[in-house]
Parts: C-alpha cells; sequence; structure tokens
C-alpha cells in the first residue's frame, strides 16, 4: 500500500493547471532514475521483441487523462453551425490528456510513446432530448502508451514523440525509412437546422449531406495543418470516426428534424529519416504463414462487467424517445 | 497446501498425472509451439472463488477528492487471488513447471436485479429493432413488472405474422451463458489456463519455488522464450476508488476540466500500479510485458429513471485494474533469428474480441 504522503493541495492545484499529480511524478522520476528496478510495457510479445529489434528499451507505461464538464448550451434552434462549445470541450479534453502523457514521457526521458490506446468514456449524460445534445455532459478521455527510448528517432532534446502506431507498424515504418513526427487530432461537433426532408419526393437529401461533409472539411483542415505545422509528409493509421444522429428541430409541430454530426479524428504524422538511402532489394517476399504468431482468441480480462455502457445508452434512449415525442405531436397533413 | 484443493479435482489430477493424458485449451498452433519451445501440455488447470463484496461508501470530509475503498479493493484482489492460487495448487499436484494461457474472468453480474435489468435491456432491444416505438418501453420506475408490457406485445407480435402457437419469446429462452444468482454483491472469480512441464527437466519454477503462471498465449512464450527472457508471474494490481458526486459538479454553462475527478483516477491508478510493480519485484522480475490496463464503472447504476446523469447523485465506484506477465533474462540467451518484413498472403484476421481498433494487431 502507499506509503508516501504528499501535500494533497498543492497536487491538486497541478492537476487543475493541467499538469500531473504528485505522487505519479514521483514514481515516474524513479522509474527512470539509477534505482530503476523494472520496466513495464503494455507492448504485446511480439510488438516487445520488435521494437527491441528496432533499438527500442520499453520504459514504462504511461497514461495521461482528463475528466471534462462541457458546459450547457442555450437552445440552438434554427441554426446551422458548429456547436464550438461542445467541439471546444472534447477537443480541450483531449488535449490534456495527450498533453499529461507527454509530461510523463518527459519525466521518463523517453525519445516516443507507442502503441498509445485511447478510451473516451461519458460520465453523465447532460442535458439530452429537447435538441440532441444540448452540453452539460461529464467525459473521460484517457490515453495509454508505452515509453520507449529509441536512438534513431530524431527530434528535439526533452520533446517526446507520440504515436498511436503499434511496435509492429513503427518497426514496418522504420525498416522502410520512415518516423513518425506528431500524432494530430481533432473533434467537431456540427448541428444542421432542418435538413431532413420529409415523408414525400425523392433523391438525395443535400441539405443533410452538406452538413457531414461541412464537419469533415473543418476536422480535415485542422488536422492538416498540425501534420504541416510537425513538417509530416503523410498522415498514417487514422482513426476517423463519423456519427450522425438525427435530433428534433426542437419546434412542437415540425415535420422537419435536424441532424447531429460528430467527427473524430486521430492520425501519427511520419516523415523520412534524414539522410535516407533506400537499400537495395526487391519487394518483400510473399509469405502464406501456416503457423501465426497472433495473439490467441480470447483476451485475459473479461470486459462484461463494465456499467460505463449504461450511461451512453440512456443518452441515447433520451434523444430517441424526445424524436419520437416530436414526430407524435407532428400535425397530420401528409 | 494442497489439502485445500476438492477432493475430486485431486482426484482427476491423480488421474491424469497417472495416465500421461491431457487436456489443455491450446490451439494447433499454440500446442505445436510450447512443444517446439521445449515444453510439454500437461492439462488444463482452474481454480475458482465465489466472494461476497459489501461496498461501503466512505463517509468523506468536505474537500476531499475521494477516496479508495480499501475494504472492496481487498475484496477484489483477495478473490482473484484466491482463484489463482487454486489454479497454481492444480498445476502443482500435476508437477507442472508453470500455466500458460492464464485466464482471469470475474463475474459481477450475478445479483439477480442486475439479471432482471439485461433482460428488461433485452426486451428493449427486441421492442425497438421491431419497430414499437421506445416511448413504449421505457417503464420509468416501475421496470422490474417490464413482463406485463413485455407479454402481450409479444403476443400481438406473433398475432401479426400469424404465428400460432406462439414461440417463446427471446426473452425467455436459456442464456447461452449461464447466470447464477448468488445474491447481491457477489462475484465470481476464474482462473483457467494450460499447464506445462519442460521436456528437459529444466526447471522453470518461480523463486518461490512455485510454477509460473503467465497470460501469455503458446505463441507469445514461444516468442519470448526463443527471445532470451522466460516468464516469472502472473502479477495484478488494482484499486477500487470512490468518487463523490460534488467532483461531477460545475457551473452550468462552464466548460472546466474537473480537476478533482481527474486527480482521483490518477490516484487510483499510482496505487494499482505500485502494487503491480510490488508483484513483480517479489519475484524478482527484471520487467513486466503485455501490460493491460483496464478501467471500469461498478456504481451498477439500473435505476432506469436518470441512468444517464446517476452519477451525480450517487458518485462513481471506478476500479482500476492492470496485469501483465512479469519476465527474467534467460541464461540461455535469444536465439531469435532477425525479423524481415513479407507480404502476409493470410486471409484478414478476424478482430480480436474487445480489441481497439486503433491498434494493428
Amino acid at each position: 500500500m502507499a506509503g508516501r504522503t504528499i501535500d494533497l493541495a498543492r497536487s491538486l492545484a497541478r492537476v487543475q493547471s493541467g499538469g500531473i499529480p504528485l505522487r505519479a511524478e514521483e514514481r515516474l522520476a524513479e522509474e527512470a532514475g539509477p534505482n530503476r528496478k523494472l520496466f513495464t510495457s503494455d507492448l504485446s510479445v511480439n510488438e516487445f521483441v520488435l521494437a527491441r529489434d528496432a533499438g527500442c528499451t520499453p520504459i514504462a507505461q504511461l497514461m495521461g487523462s482528463s475528466i471534462y464538464h462541457i458546459g450547457q448550451i442555450p437552445d440552438y434552434k434554427g441554426k446551422t453551425a458548429e456547436l464550438t462549445v461542445i467541439s471546444d470541450g472534447h477537443r480541450t479534453s483531449r488535449r490534456r490528456a495527450l498533453s499529461r502523457l507527454y509530461t510523463e514521457a518527459q519525466l521518463v526521458g523517453a525519445d516516443a510513446v507507442i502503441g498509445v490506446q485511447l478510451r473516451d468514456r461519458m460520465i453523465t449524460m447532460g442535458a439530452r432530448g429537447k435538441g440532441g445534445d444540448d452540453g452539460g455532459e461529464v467525459t473521460e478521455f484517457t490515453v495509454v502508451g508505452t515509453a520507449i527510448r529509441a536512438p534513431f528517432l530524431t527530434h528535439r532534446p526533452g520533446e517526446p514523440i507520440v504515436t498511436d502506431l503499434s511496435g509492429q507498424d513503427l518497426w514496418a515504418l522504420i525498416q522502410d525509412g520512415w518516423e513518425p513526427c506528431g500524432f494530430f487530432f481533432d473533434f467537431c461537433k456540427y448541428h444542421g437546422w432542418h435538413v431532413t426532408s420529409g415523408p414525400s419526393g425523392g433523391g438525395e437529401v443535400t441539405t443533410a449531406n452538406h452538413v457531414v461533409e461541412t464537419a469533415r472539411d473543418l476536422v480535415i483542415g485542422r488536422v492538416t495543418a498540425q501534420a504541416q505545422q510537425a513538417a509530416a509528409e503523410f498522415v498514417v493509421g487514422s482513426g476517423l470516426t463519423i456519427d450522425v444522429r438525427e435530433v428534433p428541430c426542437g419546434y412542437g409541430g415540425c415535420t422537419l428534424d435536424d441532424l447531429d454530426v460528430n467527427v473524430s479524428w486521430f492520425g501519427t504524422g511520419i516523415r523520412r529519416i534524414p539522410g535516407w538511402k533506400e537499400p537495395p532489394g526487391d519487394v518483400p517476399p510473399l509469405l502464406l504463414s501456416m503457423m501465426s504468431l497472433k495473439k490467441r482468441r480470447d483476451n485475459s480480462l473479461d470486459e462484461e462487467d463494465d456499467d460505463a455502457a449504461d450511461v451512453e445508452r440512456a443518452a441515447e434512449e433520451a434523444e430517441e424517445n424526445a424524436l419520437e415525442v416530436a414526430e407524435y405531436n407532428e400535425p397530420d397533413d401528409a | 497446501m494442497t489439502q485445500d484443493l476438492p477432493k475430486h479435482a485431486r482426484e482427476r489430477i491423480a488421474e491424469m498425472r497417472a495416465k500421461k493424458l491431457f487436456t489443455s485449451d491450446l490451439s494447433v498452433s499454440e500446442f505445436l509451439l510450447v512443444k517446439e519451445a521445449g515444453f510439454d501440455p500437461l492439462g488444463l488447470v482452474m481454480g475458482s472463488s465465489i466472494y461476497q463484496i459489501a461496498p461501503t461508501i466512505p463517509n468523506l470530509a468536505p474537500g476531499q477528492p475521494g477516496c479508495e475503498i480499501t475494504d472492496m479493493t481487498r475484496a477484489l484482489y483477495h478473490a482473484r487471488e484466491l482463484a489463482m492460487n487454486r489454479m497454481e495448487e492444480e498445476a502443482d499436484e500435476l508437477g507442472a513447471d508453470g500455466v500458460v494461457g492464464v485466464r482471469l474472468t470475474v463475474r459481477l453480474g450475478t445479483n439477480p436485479t442486475k439479471q432482471w435489468w439485461i433482460l428488461y435491456r433485452e426486451w428493449q432491444d427486441w421492442a425497438r429493432s421491431t419497430g414499437f416505438p421506445r416511448s413504449s418501453t421505457l417503464l420509468g420506475m416501475g421496470w422490474e413488472r417490464w413482463p406485463d408490457v413485455a407479454a402481450p406485445m409479444w403476443s400481438h407480435y406473433c398475432q401479426q405474422l400469424g404465428w400460432s402457437p406462439e414461440p417463446p419469446a427471446p426473452w425467455t429462452r436459456p442464456r447461452a451463458q449461464t447466470a447464477y444468482s448468488f445474491g447481491p454483491n457477489a462475484a465470481e472469480f476464474l482462473a483457467i489456463g494450460c499447464a506445462v512441464r519442460h521436456r528437459g527437466g529444466e526447471s522453470y519454477k518461480n523463486i518461490h519455488g512455485k510454477p509460473f503462471q503467465s497470460d501469455l498465449s503458446g505463441q507469445d512464450f514461444w516468442t519470448l522464450i526463443r527471445s532470451g527472457y522466460r516468464p516469472v508471474g502472473f502479477v495484478m494490481g488494482n484499486c477500487v476508488y470512490y468518487v463523490p458526486p460534488q467532483l461531477l459538479q460545475a457551473p452550468p454553462a462552464d466548460s472546466c476540466e474537473l480537476g478533482a475527478y481527474t486527480h482521483s483516477l490518477y490516484d487510483a491508478r499510482e496505487l494499482a500500479t505500485e502494487r503491480l510493480q510490488d508483484e513483480a519485484e517479489a519475484l524478482g522480475a527484471t520487467g513486466i510485458v503485455g501490460v493491460t490496463f483496464a478501467e471500469r464503472e461498478h456504481s451498477g447504476r439500473f435505476a432506469p429513471w436518470n441512468a444517464g446523469n446517476g452519477a451525480l447523485q450517487s458518485g462513481e465506484v471506478i476500479e482500476l485494474f492492470v496485469v501483465g506477465t512479469a519476465v527474467v533474462p534467460s541464461d540461455a540467451g535469444g536465439t531469435l533469428p532477425k525479423p524481415t518484413l513479407v507480404l502476409s498472403a493470410n486471409d484478414e484476421p478476424e478482430p480480436l474480441p474487445g480489441s481497439s481498433s486503433q491498434r494493428g494487431e
């Protein structure tokens, strides 16, 4: 059990200003120091072996997390626009979580953090129903990854590279002369007013299309800007999710519905390793493996007992229920 | 120690030893690779523990940012330990050097109310996908009497389709998984693995003279042995933490980080990680590979009136659970050939259950 006592008020103040708690800092400093006892890594054995072959040594498992309250927003009836309060909330919480991961990586003297895994959890659903998501939610965003020493990576001293690439991916990239140079992300919540047509008519619903396109363009633009700033040549390993929901427009008796779009993007920027020369050789051989070295079919941990999914389900129910009520109240003109 | 095993388990193991017959849950590749690494599978070993956990929500002094529920941490830890010790004993009885492919499952869903709630959810899903309005299935406070609504709904549906006699409704059919009812607050812990022994008679037991345990698959085990390491134990650390509702409060219009909650999460992680490392150090390990980090929420809120915002009233109970395999470098050193890039002609493997799409495994 924890033997150390820490100054709680100071530790809390550190977190408030975007830092990491004192206890975590002390432990990580110890792990990177001369009295280091063991390494911890969340890499699989294959990744571990490959990463070692690529000249990496694992140091410690790191975490960055931020629990964020998103401000409740006033009625946005009749508008087509990005809901900046919600977008900013998600973005800030991600940035805070990643910056804590980065701080931890600096503390252990890492060259990079690889295999970053993300967890996004809704803790309370906030105001839901009337017009879809009206803010007021509490969300958790957590990233976990493994800090490694990788002497071949070029980066400014004290500025580790964070990437969601696995050990295998990193190894394959290095073989081909590429290195990661940054982790980019953005989030956009976009609301489109009166986009879904009524029961009559046919063809593409262009207004709805436009809403999805705009939201995607906004995110792509921001991620591209981040990539340019980090001098990345490509963005790989992208995790892009687009979540589209129909929500009531908020006017009683109106037949038209609104659209809520969530776009989230994570990706790793890569660039040529300076001074890298193409080795002589052909395309890698084609191999049909009889004995796979993949992981086994089941995980060691059973996830069935997590109650977190109930919150998202409740939020979904509240929205759909409001939509049904709105439809029920519609004047019967069809 | 072995007296702790049930009579029938002892008999089974004695018989397996005598007949040299082994049972295992290894896949073909795993079996061949475990053999190739110089080990013989001896048999499937398991241990289980059914444990009653009474959560006590502590009274917090004002200004205190949440705290660990030590009783519950200990209970969850102890129950896992019991299950794993029983598995270890079985392996020891078989004369094993170690256990590979250890899976540790925890089922907290043995609460009868929770099971009733799961069935209610299943009916709701069916009704929703069949086209009944969502509102007709939201029963609020009276949710426990849901069959009163579900039964006529199913009859109506069968009538519409002309099904006669009425087949049993999907939610009344037997479950694929056994659903025990041990009562509220009971949990089932189960550890299963495959016991192995080194063919050359080399001892792979850990510094306590016990068989090593590891959650590595046969493939991972082979790779690890070939790369010059050997597993010494399955190590874990956990922490159950209570976050009071005040920490979730913020002025409604403000977008801000909930620093005290974030701090609590970190605190829980620090405690769990420290315990993981203590265990590994006690085994004399130099590192831990394959660390799995799980964060779970154990509030057990099936209060339908505010499931979405329930945390604002009752706070949250989170558990951080970290497990991994402790390793030490072996004397033999590594003989793994240098990996080369190849293009795989294999079919795309099926995604692992519960695996994150962010990771190209």
